[in-house]
């Protein structure tokens, strides 16, 4: 391992392995930071097909899906460092420095011309959608509740209730109901679900689980552990319509209410939110026009819906960082 | 007429399905593999399954699979009391045969993941 690259690649998903790769290939030195011990970022956990339908015109799953670039990256002979943390990033005159973590090296520092932030999103809690109530266990994102089950293999509970109609909520319905759960049903506050129709398709209508559009969660009942939430219907101005409550059992809540671009590493660096995405504000080359240098892709940047638009945003970051690299070395 | 959301791909095509003399007549699709999964969703209606199942790698708790083809939607749960039985007992490539002729039929269980 070098103490200087060309491009430093922060997260090893999807994202960040496609831009690692087209940096590589335009040239450049390059090296990959992923928190986790192994490359493919949120991929690992969606075990369900429909990833790079449009990119490879195949029906891959997730897992699948990262083990092609894997095996790229492998062959390029680009380094990720995995079980390490990004702790700090700064930028010092022409140059990156960053502050790392891991269990093998400590606490140490690297420096990069360009860095790549692709370090993904992260779910919306239930801190943040103000539902009434007690604070039982039992209540979980879709995303928790799909590494739960499909890389630890725990149930989450046996009988679900999920908010939201988001992918993840949808595709976790099915799931739960193949593993052996009663899923409820899916509220969703919105008139239209947010989710792809083939979803609710393939997810609620082949299982029978039913949607309720215009209803929400209001509340949250039990001690210890969920026991029941209230659900109710909303008008046009999101305000709960009385006499429409109902008291639904359950021993989990599934939470699929969105996404949140996860950029807190970039809090030391003059670079500019954009108000609509919670991501960072770019030029179309994926760059801060604030932190020249400075490249955010894939869910980093906005949430995507389809992991190809997500690879090749990366690649787009990917090539641009390697050109400033190299412009930045004459 | 049936009315059904094309799940071939990500636009979701909305399908209208009439029953005329000379066969189905499939509207609404913007490409022929809508038309196609119309016919067999009227016919026989099959689906991908994908899962995990248990492994004795230290380690690694679970490993994805999927079905080498699709399977008949009314049986998806006997397809997955027999993908339950099977384990994983050592690493293998992404893309390894697991198991052959899942429920009798000529459905096989892939790897879906690399194991490290
Ligand atoms: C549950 C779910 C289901 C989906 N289903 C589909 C689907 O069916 N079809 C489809 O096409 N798309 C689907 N998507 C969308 C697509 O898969 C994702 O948008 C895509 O994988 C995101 O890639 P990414 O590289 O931006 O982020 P991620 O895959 O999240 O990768 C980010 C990586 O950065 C690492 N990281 C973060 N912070 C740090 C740090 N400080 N230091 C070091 N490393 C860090 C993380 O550990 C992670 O590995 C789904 C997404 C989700 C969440
Ligand atoms: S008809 Fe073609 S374009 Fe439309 S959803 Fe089906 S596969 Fe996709």
């Amino acid at each position: 391992m070098k103490n200087v690259y060309d491009v430093i690649v922060i997260g090893a998903g999807p994202a960040g392995m496609a831009s690692a790769l087209t940096a590589r290939e335009k040239g450049s030195s390059v090296l990959i930071i992923e928190r986790e011990d192994r490359p493919g970022g949120i991929l690992n956990q969606c075990i369900h097909d429909g990833f790079g339908l449009v990119k490879f015109n195949e029906k891959l799953t997730g897992p699948e899906y990262a083990d092609r670039y894997v095996r790229w990256i492998d062959e390029a002979g680009i380094e990720i460092l995995t079980s390490t943390f990004l702790l700090e990033l700064i930028k010092d005159e022409d140059e990156f420095r960053m502050k790392l973590v891991s269990a093998e090296k400590g606490v140490f520092s690297l420096r990069g011309k360009a860095v790549v932030v692709s370090t993904g999103c992260r779910e919306r809690s239930d801190r943040q959608i103000f539902i009434h109530g007690d604070r039982p266990a039992g209540i979980f994102t879709a995303g928790q509740a799909q590494a739960f089950i499909n890389r630890m293999g725990y149930m989450p509970g046996r009988r679900a209730v999920i908010l939201g109609s988001g992918d993840i909520g949808l595709i976790m319905a099915r799931r739960l109901t193949l593993e052996g759960a009663e899923v409820e049903g899916v509220y969703e506050i919105q008139s239209r679900p947010s989710g792809l129709q083939r979803n609710i398709s393939q997810c609620l209508n082949d299982f029978s689980i039913p949607l309720h559009l215009g209803r929400t969660v209001s509340r949250v009942i039990g001690k210890g552990r969920i026991e029941a939430v209230e659900v109710v219907s909303v008008d046009e101005r999101m305000n709960p319509v009385k006499g429409t409550e109902a008291i639904v059992p359950c021993d989990c809540l599934i939470l699929s209410v969105g996404l949140i671009p996860e950029i807190d590493i970039l809090k030391d660096l003059p670079v500019v939110k954009d108000g609509k995405t919670g991501g960072i504000v770019t030029d179309d080359r994926m760059e801060s026009p604030q932190v020249p240098g400075l490249f955010s892709c894939g869910n980093a940047h906005h949430v995507y819906d389809l992991v190809d638009y997500v690879s090749e945003s990366g690649e787009i970051a990917g090539s641009a960082a390697s050109e400033f690299a190299r412009e930045a070395a004459i | 007429m049936k009315n059904m959301t094309c799940i071939v791909c990500p636009k979701g095509c909305s399908l209208q399905i009439e029953e005329k003399e000379s066969g189905f007549e499939v509207r609404g699709a913007l490409c022929p593999r809508g038309e196609r999964y119309a016919l067999q969703e009227m016919t026989d209606p099959r689906r991908t399954l994908q899962t995990t199942i248990r492994t004795a790698i230290p380690g690694c708790r679970r490993a994805a699979v999927r079905t080498s083809k699709e399977v008949p939607l009314g049986e998806i749960f006997s397809y997955m009391d027999a993908i339950k039985g099977v384990i994983l007992e050592e690493k293998k490539e992404c893309g390894s045969v697991l198991a052959r002729g899942l429920c009798g039929s000529d459905v096989d269980l892939i790897l879906t993941e690399r194991l490290y």
